[in-house]
C-alpha cells in the first residue's frame, strides 16, 4: 500500500467560537433501512486537484469543480446557478447595507451571506464598519457548516477570486478575520487555507462525511473540505497532521469506479445535513436540541416516516399518535420530488404565456445529457416566511394543488372553493407541530456558556431533559400572499422572537466579542453584572435571574457596553416567522371541524405565545421581509408574558362564526330589547286601563 | 254587532304560516352561525346546511307569494293611493298612543278588502320591498362569495355583507316581536291570531260591506 502523506497544517490560527452545532450525518445503511441513500450507475471518475492533476500523484486536496468537470458536468455553470452556493453574495446591496428588503441596517444581502440572523448571531461586517465582527473567512470558518461552499467561499463580491486578492494590500472584508483575544481585524492568508470550493461529494455521495468536512472548515482547511467529506469512502485517510489519500483505492490508471462512492442524486438525508431532522431506519426518532437540526429547531418540523408512538420524544397523548411524522417521508417521497432543480427534464412543466397560441402542448424536452451537462442548481422554491434568498425563484416549485386533486379530496368540505381561496392546505394538514420549537432567543444576556437565553414552546420542562413532556404547539395562522395575484391565504408558522443589543446610527448588533467583554471576566460574569443580576443574593448568577426584566440589570449592561465606547447602546426586539410546510397529516390528524376556526376560540385569531417576558421592556415587531401580513396585537399580559394574536379581519378575513360588527349586533338588540320592553309597558297599561273601565275607577 | 268574515284564504294563511316557521328557523339557525360558541343546538355546521336551504326556501315562498298577491289583485292591500294616508296614519299611531287605552274602537275597521291599517300597510310595504330583499340579496351572496368574490368584494367584502345581514336579521327580530305584539290588539287578544289560523274572523255588522272606505 502507497500512502500519500499529505501536510495540511493549519493556514491560520481560527479564532475561538461559539460552541458549533455538531455535524449531521447520514447514518450508515445497516442503520438506515428505508430511505437509506443508494448508489446508482455512475462512470468511474478521475480525482483532480484545483491544477488538474491526479490527487494520488499530487497530494493536494480534491478539487470538485475540476473533477466533476472532466467532459461530464459544467461545474462553472452549476456553481453560478446555485443559490445555495451563492447565499446571496449575487444579491449583495454593495457598497451601501441597509438596502434590502429585511430592512437591518447592517443587512448587505437577503441570503445567509449578508443577512444578519438572531439565531446565529455573527454577523458579515459591512466594509466601513469600525467595528469589525465576520469577514468572509470568518463566515466560512462561523457558517460554512450550513454551506455547501462556492460563492463567497471562492470569491469576493466583485467576482475576484480570494486566492487572487493582494496580499500585501490594505486588509478588507475579505481578507480579514477577527481576533477573539483583542477584537481588532487580522489578516487571513487564503492561499494557506484556500477557498472552500463548490462541494459536490456533500449532497451527491451515498455517505459524505460531514462531520469531517466541518471539521476541516472549522480548522480553517478549507480547501480540505471536500476532500474530507470523502472520509468514508476510504478513498482518503485522517491522519495527525492532515488527509492522505490511500492509492490501492484507486486504479492502476488513477480512476475511481462511480459506485464505490455512491454518486446519486440527493436524498432527503442529504438535505438533513443542513436543513433539519430527516429520519429514515428503525432506530426511534429523537430530535435534539440545537441548530445543527435548524428546520426542527425553529418549526419543530420533522420529516420521517416513522409513526410518532414508536419515537423516542416522551409526548403526551403519545400512543394514539398512530400517525407518520410526515405523511410524504411515509409515502416514500424524497425532498427532490418536491424541490427539484429548475431545469429538470423530469419536472418540467410549460411556461403557458412563452408557448405559441397556436399549441395545445410543446413536446419539445431537453435531452437527459444536456441536463445533466448543465443542471440547473437553483432549486424551486415556494413562498416561505424565512427563505429570502433568491426571491426571484418564489413559487416556482408545484404547491400540493400542483399533484394533489383537492377538489375531489374534499367533496365533503363545504363552500370548498371559498377555504382553498383563503388557506394554504397546510393550514388544515399541519395542526400541530409534536417537537419542540424554540420562541426565544435572547442575545442582551450571555448565559455561563456565552450563548443566549432561549425558551421552547412544545414542551413542558427542560427541552434537554429527555423526561420532560413533549406537548408541541399549534401554529400560528398567519395571512400569506403567494404573488399570483389571489388573496392572501392562512398557512401555519412559528414565532420565534429576539432581543439583542445595538449601538450605533446607522445601528449595528453588540458584537458577540463585546457582548463577552460586557458580561465576562476571565470565564466569568463581572462583579457588577453579579451586583445588579444575583436577585436573591447568594452571590451568583441563576439562569433564571438572566433576564433583562428590572431597570437596574438593563441599565448596568447598556453601562458596560457604554464602557466599552459603544455608542447609544439600546435594545432591539423582532419576530421571525418560520412558516411550517412539512410534518404534513392526513385523516384524523387533520382539522376538520368547522368550529375550530368557526367559533369564539377561532385557531385563526388565537393567542400564540412569543414569550415568558419581554427582556427590558421592548416589544419585538415583525421583521421587514417576513412575507405574511402584519395585522396582529402584540399584548403583554399582566404576569409579564408576551403573546401575539394574528388581527386578521384587519387584512381582510371575515370569519363567520368568529368574526362580527359588535356595533351591529349592539344596535340590533338594542332595538329588539327596546321593541320588548315597549311591548311589556304597552301591554301592561292596556290590562291596566282595561281593568280600571271594568272596575268603573 | 258582530258577523263572522272569511278574512284570509287557505294559502295566505299557509303562505304566512311558512313565512314565519322559516323565519324563525332562519334566526335560530343564524344565531347558531352568528355565534357558534353561545348557541349550540345543531353543531356549526348543520346550522350552515340548514340556514342555507331554508333561505332559498324563503326566497321562493316570497316569489310564490308574489305572483299570488299580483294575480289575485290581494297585492292592492298593501298600498294607498289616498292622499290623506298620513293623516290616517296619525290616527292609527293616536288610537295605539291613547285610544286603545280608553277603549275607544279602532279607527279603521278591518274588512277583507281592507285587512291592514295605514301602519299595516307602512310597515309591510317597508318589510317586503326594503328589508325582505335585502336580507335575499345579502344572503344569496354570503352563500355565492365563493361563486362571486369579485362582486362581493366591490360592494365591501364579506365584512360588509355579513354585518347588513346581521343588521337586517336583527330588524327582523324586532319586526316579529312587534307583529306578534299587535296581534293582541285585536278585538280580543287572540282574535286576530285565530284568524290568521282558521281564516274567520268576527269583525262589526257591515264593516265588510265597506269597501272603500276612504283610505285606500
Amino acid at each position: 500500500m502507497f500512502l500519500v502523506t499529505v501536510s495540511a497544517a493549519s493556514a491560520t490560527t481560527p479564532p475561538e467560537r461559539l460552541g458549533p452545532p455538531p455535524a449531521t450525518t447520514i447514518e450508515p445503511p445497516a442503520r438506515a433501512a428505508a430511505g437509506a441513500p443508494l448508489s446508482i450507475a455512475h462512470p468511474s471518475i478521475r480525482l483532480l486537484d484545483t491544477d488538474g492533476n491526479d490527487v494520488r500523484l499530487s497530494g493536494r486536496p480534491v478539487s470538485p469543480m475540476r473533477t466533476c468537470n472532466e467532459g461530464c458536468h459544467d461545474t462553472e455553470y452549476i456553481a453560478a446557478h446555485n443559490y445555495h452556493a451563492l447565499a446571496g453574495q449575487d444579491e449583495q446591496s454593495l457598497p451601501a447595507p441597509g438596502q434590502t428588503p429585511g430592512g437591518r441596517p447592517w443587512d448587505t444581502s437577503p441570503g445567509a451571506f449578508g443577512r444578519w440572523n438572531p439565531l446565529t448571531f455573527r454577523y458579515l461586517s459591512p466594509a466601513d464598519d469600525a467595528r469589525f465582527d465576520l469577514g468572509t473567512p470568518g463566515w466560512v470558518l462561523e457558517f460554512g457548516w450550513r454551506h455547501v461552499g462556492g460563492g463567497p467561499a471562492v470569491s469576493s463580491g466583485t467576482g475576484e477570486s480570494l486566492l487572487a486578492i493582494d496580499k500585501a494590500g490594505a486588509p478588507t472584508v475579505e481578507t480579514s478575520v477577527l481576533d477573539e483575544a483583542t477584537g481588532e481585524r487580522r489578516r487571513w492568508d487564503w492561499r494557506q487555507s484556500g477557498v472552500a470550493e463548490l462541494n459536490c461529494f456533500l449532497c451527491h455521495l451515498a455517505r459524505p462525511a460531514n462531520d469531517a468536512r466541518l471539521e476541516a472548515l472549522r480548522s480553517g482547511r478549507f480547501a480540505w473540505a471536500a476532500t474530507a467529506t470523502l472520509e468514508r469512502t476510504g478513498l482518503v485517510e485522517r491522519t495527525p497532521s492532515g488527509w492522505r489519500w490511500d492509492r490501492s483505492r484507486f486504479d492502476a490508471d488513477g480512476w475511481v469506479r462511480g459506485d464505490s462512492l455512491g454518486i446519486r442524486p440527493p436524498g432527503s438525508a442529504h438535505c438533513g445535513q443542513c436543513h433539519g431532522l430527516v429520519h429514515a431506519g428503525e432506530d426511534p426518532v429523537w430530535p435534539k436540541p440545537g441548530l445543527s437540526e435548524w428546520s426542527t429547531e425553529t418549526t419543530g418540523q420533522v420529516f420521517s416516516a416513522q409513526k410518532m408512538f414508536a419515537s423516542a420524544v416522551n409526548l403526551s397523548g403519545k400512543y394514539g399518535l398512530d400517525r407518520p411524522w410526515d405523511i410524504h417521508a411515509e409515502r416514500l417521497m424524497e425532498c427532490t420530488n418536491c424541490h427539484y432543480l429548475m431545469n429538470d427534464p423530469t419536472y418540467a412543466s410549460e411556461v403557458f404565456e412563452l408557448r405559441p397560441a397556436h399549441l395545445a402542448f410543446d413536446s419539445r424536452r431537453q435531452e437527459i445529457g444536456e441536463f445533466l451537462k448543465r443542471p440547473d442548481h437553483n432549486f424551486v422554491k415556494g413562498w416561505s416566511a424565512q427563505g429570502t434568498v433568491a426571491n426571484s425563484l418564489d413559487g416556482s416549485m408545484r404547491r400540493c394543488e400542483g399533484c394533489h386533486d383537492a377538489a375531489s379530496a374534499h367533496a365533503w368540505l363545504p363552500y370548498q372553493k371559498r377555504h382553498m381561496e383563503r388557506l394554504l392546505c397546510e393550514a388544515c394538514h399541519v395542526p400541530k407541530v409534536h417537537a419542540p420549537a424554540r420562541r426565544v432567543t435572547d442575545w442582551t444576556v450571555l448565559l455561563p456558556d456565552g450563548g443566549p437565553r432561549i425558551e421552547y414552546r412544545g414542551v413542558e420542562g427542560s427541552v434537554h431533559d429527555p423526561a420532560s413532556l413533549v406537548v408541541g404547539y399549534r401554529p400560528v395562522l398567519l395571512p400569506r400572499d403567494i404573488g399570483d395575484g389571489s388573496l392572501p391565504r392562512l398557512a401555519p408558522h412559528n414565532l420565534m422572537a429576539s432581543w439583542y443589543w445595538t449601538y450605533g446610527h446607522p445601528s449595528r448588533p453588540v458584537r458577540l466579542y463585546d457582548l463577552r467583554q460586557a458580561f465576562m471576566e476571565g470565564g466569568v460574569y463581572r462583579p457588577e453584572i453579579v451586583a445588579a443580576f444575583d436577585e436573591n443574593g447568594d452571590g451568583t448568577v441563576a439562569l433564571e435571574e438572566l433576564i433583562l426584566d428590572t431597570p437596574r440589570k438593563t441599565s448596568t449592561v447598556r453601562g458596560r457596553l457604554q464602557a466599552l465606547g459603544l455608542e447609544d447602546p439600546r435594545i432591539a426586539g423582532e419576530i421571525q416567522p418560520f412558516s411550517v410546510h412539512h410534518g404534513v397529516a392526513a385523516g384524523v390528524y387533520v382539522t376538520r371541524a368547522c368550529e375550530t376556526c368557526h367559533s369564539k376560540s377561532s385557531a385563526i385569531t388565537a393567542e400564540f405565545p412569543l414569550a415568558d417576558a419581554v427582556p427590558g421592556g421592548v416589544i419585538p415587531a415583525l421583521v421587514g421581509d417576513a412575507n405574511v401580513r402584519r395585522g396582529a396585537v402584540i399584548e403583554v399580559a399582566a404576569d409579564g408574558r408576551l403573546s401575539y394574536r394574528p388581527a386578521t379581519m384587519d387584512e381582510g378575513f371575515y370569519v363567520i362564526g368568529h368574526d362580527r360588527s359588535r356595533g351591529v349586533d349592539f344596535a340590533g338588540l338594542t332595538i329588539i330589547i327596546a321593541v320588548i320592553l315597549g311591548a311589556f309597558v304597552h301591554g301592561g297599561l292596556r290590562y291596566h286601563h282595561a281593568r280600571s273601565r271594568r272596575e268603573g275607577t | 254587532m258582530l258577523q263572522r268574515v272569511y278574512m284570509y284564504t287557505r294559502y295566505e294563511r299557509m303562505w304566512h304560516w311558512l313565512q314565519a316557521f322559516m323565519i324563525l328557523s332562519l334566526f335560530v339557525t343564524g344565531l347558531e352561525v352568528h355565534v357558534p360558541s353561545s348557541v349550540r343546538l345543531l353543531g356549526f355546521e348543520t346550522a350552515v346546511e340548514i340556514h342555507r336551504v331554508l333561505g332559498f326556501l324563503l326566497i321562493a315562498n316570497a316569489f310564490l307569494g308574489l305572483f299570488y298577491h299580483a294575480t289575485t289583485g290581494e297585492i292592492r292591500q298593501f298600498f294607498s293611493t289616498s292622499p290623506d294616508f298620513l293623516t290616517m296614519a296619525a290616527r292609527q299611531a293616536v288610537y295605539y298612543l291613547r285610544g286603545i287605552f280608553r277603549g275607544e274602537p279602532h279607527p279603521f275597521e278591518k274588512n277583507r278588502n281592507r285587512k291592514l291599517n295605514p301602519l299595516q300597510k307602512f310597515t309591510y310595504v317597508i318589510i317586503l320591498n326594503l328589508l325582505l330583499p335585502l336580507q335575499m340579496v345579502t344572503g344569496v351572496l354570503l352563500w355565492g362569495t365563493q361563486r362571486w368574490p369579485d362582486t362581493v368584494g366591490k360592494i365591501g367584502g364579506l365584512g360588509i355583507l355579513a354585518a347588513v345581514h346581521t343588521l337586517g336579521a336583527w330588524l327582523f327580530v324586532a319586526f316579529v316581536v312587534m307583529h306578534i305584539y299587535l296581534t293582541t290588539t285585536g278585538r280580543t287578544p287572540l282574535a286576530n291570531m285565530r284568524a290568521m289560523i282558521g281564516g274567520w274572523e268576527e269583525v262589526e255588522y257591515g264593516a265588510d260591506e265597506q269597501a272603500g272606505d276612504g283610505f285606500d
